[in-house]
């Protein structure tokens, strides 16, 4: 085991299944481990684009209410396609 | 016994200490008959008998040899209960239908002492059967060696009529002022009317006449003995230097607080032994006055013991047994909330660098369990980021 100190980031992504209606607003979300969960209202949306001078970032933010009462926020990756649930 | 050509000799064995008008402990039959007494001065008892061989005690192989006969003894009853060195109590109820008579019960349980301990070692040993504790200990008194004296109930206060007051079990000024007064024997003390006894000695002459009289029977109590956690380090060259002892003592510690069986388990009590130089052994042994699983709360009170009484002579193995265990931890607040007036007072000490004494020690404990430290801090990377991942992260917290 190393002594060095170990640092871990926070707030990392993880991806989920989401299921889209025919605007591509989500729909149903699976989060891992979780039986999947109906959206009931978005509640807020945001877009980030960012760090094109490196690794470009495009990512469209929104926090749901899901049909257990649960709010989740969840970003769609316009680069690659994928949905990820995130805290922070 | 362990050296058979010792047998034919006088021997006593010298009080533990390094003081120089030692005493002696412990002496044999041949040396008793030439005078020599325990508690004498070494000068004395020489002058006593010339001839007397002066031996280290080894009080590592006398405890490994009572740990054994309680092994052995424990194949005939679970109810033992040893009453220091070379006495044991055995609780015989009910086993009549598996071993036959009192006789036949006392004998089985003298007999399977020939497996581990030489014949006449055996052959000298005595034992009493009778009701209670108290009744057992004055008829192994008065058995001859090797015979059980049997003591029925209806027997027991005849028996203990005979027996001098000086069997009692109480204290000893009070057996000093019934001889003065003339009562030498329990049979004597038995007619004594109760009031009168309790007008002259109190609650104490009440219980001198329930002992005497056979009333008051006191069980054998089962002993629960935990199994003792042992390490221990072999010198290549044996070791007088205290420095070195202390640091071999922390190592010890070490490696018997990282052993699985001790996890979840704080230690209450140890001893830390040693096989000396040329033969004997020496041990201190301490009871903390709160559980700990720190090191340094365990070796700090048997650095202490060791400089009061130091091994006598250069150590050959040093060794470290956890004897006694407490609850999995004492629970104490991390954050030290009434030093520190509360939690939020120790977190801005944390953002500081100051990290509180209880929090350290409970890092140490977990990195000593777990071989790293699984407390982290949380830091602030880039906090005006607008990618949530890169704002804060952990930090392995490591004081």
């Amino acid at each position: 085991m190393s002594d060095a100190p170990r640092l871990r980031p926070l707030g990392q992504p993880r991806a989920v299944t989401v299921r889209t209606d025919e605007n591509g607003e989500p729909k149903h979300v699976r989060l891992p481990g979780k039986p999947a969960r109906t959206v009931e209202a978005v509640l807020e949306r945001w877009r980030i684009d960012d760090e094109w001078w490196r690794q470009p970032i495009s990512r469209e933010y929104r926090v749901v209410v899901l049909d257990d009462g649960r709010n989740v926020t969840l970003y769609h990756d316009l680069l690659e396609g994928n949905w990820y649930a995130q805290r922070g | 016994m362990r050296s058979p050509k010792l047998d034919s000799t006088s021997i006593a064995l010298l009080a533990s200490g390094e003081s120089s008008r030692r005493t002696i402990w412990q002496v044999s039959e041949r040396a008793h008959e030439a005078g020599v007494r325990p508690e004498q001065l070494v000068s004395q008892a020489v002058s006593m008998c010339p001839s007397l061989t002066l031996l280290e005690p080894d009080p590592a192989h006398y405890d490994a040899a009572v740990e054994s006969m309680l092994e052995l003894l424990a194949e005939i009853t679970p109810i033992l209960e040893p009453a220091g060195r070379g006495r044991v109590f055995l609780g015989m109820d009910g086993l009549g239908r598996l071993f036959g008579s009192p006789e036949r019960q006392a004998k089985r349980a003298l007999n399977s002492l020939f497996r581990i301990f030489p014949a006449p070692l055996v052959a000298a040993t005595r034992a009493g059967m009778a009701p209670g504790k108290f009744g057992a200990w004055v008829a192994a008194a008065s058995a001859r060696s090797g015979e059980p004296a049997i003591i029925a109930e209806s027997e027991l206060s005849r028996f203990l009529a005979r027996c001098p007051v000086g069997s009692l079990p109480v204290d000893p000024i009070i057996v000093q002022r019934l001889e003065r007064l003339g009562v030498q024997t329990l049979g004597e003390l038995q007619r004594f009317p109760e009031p009168s006894l309790i007008a002259q000695f109190g609650d104490e002459g009440r219980s001198a006449l329930a002992w005497a009289t056979g009333r008051r029977i006191d069980p054998v109590r089962p002993w629960h003995r935990p199994e003792p956690i042992r390490v221990s380090l072999d010198f290549p060259n044996p070791v007088g230097i205290t420095e070195t002892l202390h640091g071999a003592l922390d190592r010890l510690i070490e490696r018997a607080l990282s052993r699985p069986a001790r996890r979840g388990r704080s230690v209450t009590s140890m001893r830390l032994g040693a096989q000396l130089e040329g033969g004997g052994s020496w041990f201190v042994e301490t009871v903390l006055r709160e559980p700990t699983s720190q090191r340094e709360r365990i070796a700090s009170p048997l650095r202490m013991k060791m400089a009061i009484s130091p091994p006598p002579k250069a150590v050959d193995i040093l060794i470290v047994e956890l004897t006694q265990f407490g609850a999995p931890s004492a629970q104490t607040g991390l954050f030290d909330r009434k030093n520190e007036n509360g939690r939020a007072a120790a977190g801005r000490g944390l953002a500081q660098g100051k990290v509180p004494p209880s929090l350290r020690d409970a890092v140490k404990e977990l990195k000593l369990r777990l071989g790293h430290s699984p407390l982290y801090r949380v830091v602030e990377v880039d906090p005006w980021s607008r990618i949530p991942e890169r704002r804060h992260a952990l930090l392995s917290f490591d004081p």
